[in-house]
């Protein structure tokens, strides 16, 4: 690609969505310019540059606006081709099963996590945690009989799912200080608590989280309830 | 391909099964259906699709692929068209738009108007705000079809993945436009999605669909009660 590509990041730190973006592009050593935006008063470029959604992330490359965070990590993919730092697999099952497990963390591990965080009552956020933790416990299933076992759902190197995942490990810490549990303690996951350390060293994902410091996000999750009660 | 063995566990009427028969119609894929009883699931449905227990699946040579718009990506992948009939384009910006398309199919579409049945059980003010939701919806395919350029489908001249992913609407539209009593400004604020209905009932590869009346039928038996306080 040539160096007059212009790219440009729209997120929050606080969106684990937007983090995908952030690891894939450093991925694929990709300069970027990263503009933080306030959700509360959106920019006018993001409204033009999202008018269905009005929602980050967003990458804009060479103008072109491209919306939907795994739609955004297989644009990465296609229009950067490198033959060593591929997201997806080449053969098409094997595709299909990649994206129908990016889909499944889609579906099911931020609704549950939101939970955690936004239920009103006990009752609510103990159903937050159980589902949040049978998540877990599947991703680690699925690591395990349809991903080789690992280090990475990728292989040997970081893939789709690796990069659809790690980002909710910022927030790990503010499930469990509000769920009050131990992840790896109370999920079953032999696999995934390995990967969990494991792709947190790889570069452009340490990189990436460092965005979003856990015990930041912690204090701004902490804050915000606190206004929000006293508000009520 | 000689020696293929290509099966969609269906069930009727939906709409998620609808959109990958039409993408292996107009894929030219020989497929059987394999329809499945969701109130007593099958060992091979349970099998083929244990996190979801859903419909569809697709099983390409014993091997199963889950969730409508994965597996039509997938029949697309698997069987490349030689002509220009793939479903998606060559260049990554046009794929990424027709992927955004088809996720706002998704997630937007097929709930709103679901939506106005739940609404038509329910207060004025409820089916008045369903049914703008829906002309919202719909307002907003018509735009991105007019922003598109070359039509009748979101696909160009050909069907592409947004089409497929919206085919179904042929058969359930007049269906709930009837239950729901819904009035649509076709012909004032969505004559490019009333010529795509024309040129999509016209395509040979949604002869596959269910007539309206039996998706008229489904609904008044089996979703409408399920609203009825």
């Amino acid at each position: 690609m040539p160096s007059s590509d212009q790219v440009q990041v729209l997120n929050t730190w606080l969106s684990m969505f937007g983090l995908r973006v952030v690891i894939a592009l450093k991925a694929k050593g990709v300069h970027y310019e990263y503009l933080e935006q306030d959700l509360q008063n959106k920019s006018q470029l993001l409204l033009e540059s999202n008018p269905i959604h009005k929602k980050i992330p967003v990458l804009i490359h060479n103008g072109k606006p491209v919306c939907e965070s795994l739609i955004i990590l297989k644009y990465i993919d296609e229009a950067w081709p490198s033959a060593d730092a591929s997201f997806l697999p080449k053969d098409p099952y094997d595709r299909a099963v990649t994206l129908f497990w990016a889909d499944y963390i889609d579906k099911k591990m931020y609704d549950a996590g939101s939970r955690i965080i936004r239920s009103p009552d006990a009752e609510q956020r103990d159903q937050g945690k159980k589902d949040f933790i049978e998540v877990l416990e599947t991703l680690d299933g699925a690591l395990g009989d349809v991903f080789g076992g690992g280090p990475f759902f990728g292989g040997q190197s970081i893939g789709f799912v690796d990069i659809a995942l790690a980002p909710f490990l910022c927030w790990f810490e503010v499930y469990e200080a509000l769920g009050e549990f131990k992840v790896w303690e109370a999920a079953k996951c032999p696999l995934l608590s390995k990967w969990a350390e494991a792709v947190w060293e790889v570069p452009c994902v340490k990189e990436a989280l460092s965005i979003a410091p856990p015990h930041k996000l912690v204090e701004f999750v902490q804050a915000m309830r606190k206004k929000m009660q006293a508000g009520s | 391909m000689a020696g293929e063995k290509v099966q969609l566990l269906s069930a009727m009427p939906s709409p998620y099964v609808m959109r990958v028969e039409v993408a292996l119609v107009v894929k030219g894929v020989d497929y059987e259906k394999v329809p499945q009883d969701l109130s007593n699931k099958s060992e091979l449905l349970l099998h083929s699709n244990p996190i979801y227990k859903k419909v569809p699946v697709l099983l390409h040579n014993g091997k199963a692929v889950c969730e409508s718009g994965i597996i039509v990506q997938y029949v697309d992948e698997a069987w490349p068209s030689a002509d220009g009939g793939n479903l998606l384009p060559a260049d990554a910006y046009g794929r990424a738009m027709a992927r955004f398309w088809a996720d706002f199919v998704d997630k937007k579409v097929f709930d709103a108007l679901f939506g106005t049945l739940k609404a038509s059980k329910g207060t004025e003010e409820e089916k008045k705000a369903a049914e703008e939701n829906v002309v919202a919806v719909m307002s907003t395919l018509e735009e991105a079809l007019v922003k598109g350029g070359e039509g009748p489908f979101y696909g160009g001249a050909r069907m592409g993945l947004v089409d497929v992913m919206l085919v179904p609407l042929l058969a359930w539209l007049p269906a709930i436009e009837e239950l729901a009593q819904l009035s649509l400004p076709w012909a004032s604020k969505l004559p490019c999605l009333e010529a795509w209905f024309a040129a999509s009932k016209a395509h040979p590869a949604t002869a596959v669909l269910p007539e309206p009346p039996k998706i008229t039928e489904f609904v008044t038996n089996v979703i409408l009660p399920r609203f009825a306080n």
